[in-house]
């Protein structure tokens, strides 16, 4: 799979700084970041990412889960979802929007990178 | 309302109960105990004696009066019920205000101390010694066990306590997710039942838990190896607890005195167990590194 552009969507803005920069850091393209489903939205119509990092938990009416399925609808785009704490309901819920792995918070440095070189490898 | 008119009926009927008996006990006497008997009547009798119409009038005279009282007291009654009621109410509603406050303060908290993990993150990303990010990653752990607390109290209908067997599982799962790759061989064996905790217990235990299976996961059952974690918390009498910890993995270097290191994990598992009112013992009857822990529920006296 390769892996070039990503989307991050994540409405806590220090993590999402830490992990745009961890990526970038690794070599990967930030095409964008997003806070609410609707940028989430534009900003893959706009740019096309290979892969969205999505939080489950984001501003605004709709959740990342129903964002997820909304890309993996229209676009069949990648989705892996970050997650704090979130409770067995929820997981199961994520994981019929099919997502490609899961990114559980605190969010170490080393395995973020990890997890995103393995599936290139695995592509 | 109901509980209202239930007790100023028993009143009034009390009291027309009283009104009945001598209307009852004179047409006793009429009937029975005047010269003619029955056939005696009234009207003549009311003649002979005139201080019948005085008896007479008496006790409807009284139950008037009774039922005036009656109604009186029944109104009273009511009224202080009411009262009672809108105090129960505005009390319930006291409740229900402080506990959504409460728990509005336990998401906040948590919502800060996940801030704090994140700017933790973002200062290792700056950071190119492993050893000084090892640092910073294992103090998010710590407070990500702390946070789940709080988390876990804003979420649930007990605002006070926390089913621990629920928390273990999601701390123990947390912290291989974070430090296992996704192919990991942990297995989880875990026993807690009816184990509910307050904060004042549940942050200490929860960081000692965190330093315990941090360190199996980190030495005990290192890289990707096989292995397993095992938490057992049973209730003794009162407020005593009894928790075996630890793993299956390839254990403790001999020269290493787990009372007396420089580690500061090992230094936080004994401060944190003496925090608890408890004791630890290291079993060595087992493989690799399991810990006997006997612990109390802390009851803050504010």
């Amino acid at each position: 799979m390769k892996i070039h552009k990503i989307l991050v969507v994540e409405d806590d803005m220090i993590i999402q700084m830490f992990i745009s920069k961890v990526l970038k850091d690794a070599g990967f393209e930030i095409v964008a970041e997003a806070r609410t489903s609707d940028q989430a939205l534009q900003y893959v119509e706009k740019f096309r990412p290979d892969l969205v990092l999505m939080d489950i938990s984001i501003a605004g009416p709709i959740d990342g889960i129903e964002t997820a399925e909304m890309v993996g609808k229209k676009y069949n785009i990648a989705v892996i979802f970050i997650t704090g704490n979130s409770d067995q309901a929820t997981i199961d819920r994520a994981k019929k929007t099919n997502p490609i792995d899961f990114i559980f918070k605190p969010i170490d440095e080393n395995q973020l990178k990890r997890r995103l070189k393995s599936l290139e490898i695995k592509g | 309302m109901k509980q209202k008119s239930v007790i100023g009926s028993f009143v009034r009927i009390g009291f027309f109960l009283g009104l009945l008996f001598p209307v009852l006990a004179m047409s006793i006497c009429l009937i029975f105990l005047t010269p003619e008997g029955y056939g005696y009547s009234l009207f003549k009798l009311h003649e002979d004696f005139p201080l019948l119409w005085i008896i007479d009038s008496a006790p409807f005279v009284l139950g008037l009066i009774s039922y005036l009282v009656g109604t009186r007291v029944n109104a009273s009654n009511s009224r202080f019920l009411s009262e009672i009621q809108d105090s129960n109410e505005q009390l319930q509603n006291l409740i229900g205000e402080k506990e959504v406050l409460l728990k509005e303060i336990h998401h906040r908290v948590k919502n800060n101390l996940q801030v704090i993990t994140s700017l933790l993150s973002l200062q290792a990303s700056f950071i190119d010694d492993e050893q000084s990010k090892s640092l910073f990653r294992y103090s998010q752990y710590r407070i990500n066990s702390m946070a789940m607390i709080h988390e876990m109290l804003y979420q649930s209908d007990d605002i006070a306590c926390i089913d621990y067997a629920l928390y273990s599982k999601k701390l123990i799962d947390a912290l291989i997710i974070s430090m296992k790759s996704s192919e990991h061989q942990v297995t989880v064996d875990l026993n807690v039942k009816d184990v509910n905790l307050n904060i004042d217990t549940a942050i200490p235990l929860g960081l000692l838990v965190n330093e315990i299976i941090t360190n199996a996961l980190k030495y005990g059952i290192p890289g990707n190896a096989k292995g397993t974690v095992y938490l057992h918390i049973t209730k003794g009498v009162y407020n005593n607890y009894v928790m075996h910890i630890g793993d299956d993995g390839v254990g403790f270097a001999d020269h290493i005195n787990f009372r007396n290191s420089n580690s500061l994990g090992l230094m936080l598992m004994h401060r944190l167990v003496l925090q608890l009112k408890g004791n630890i013992e290291k079993n060595n009857l087992m493989k690799g590194t399991n810990y006997d822990i006997s612990f109390e529920e802390i009851i803050q006296s504010s």
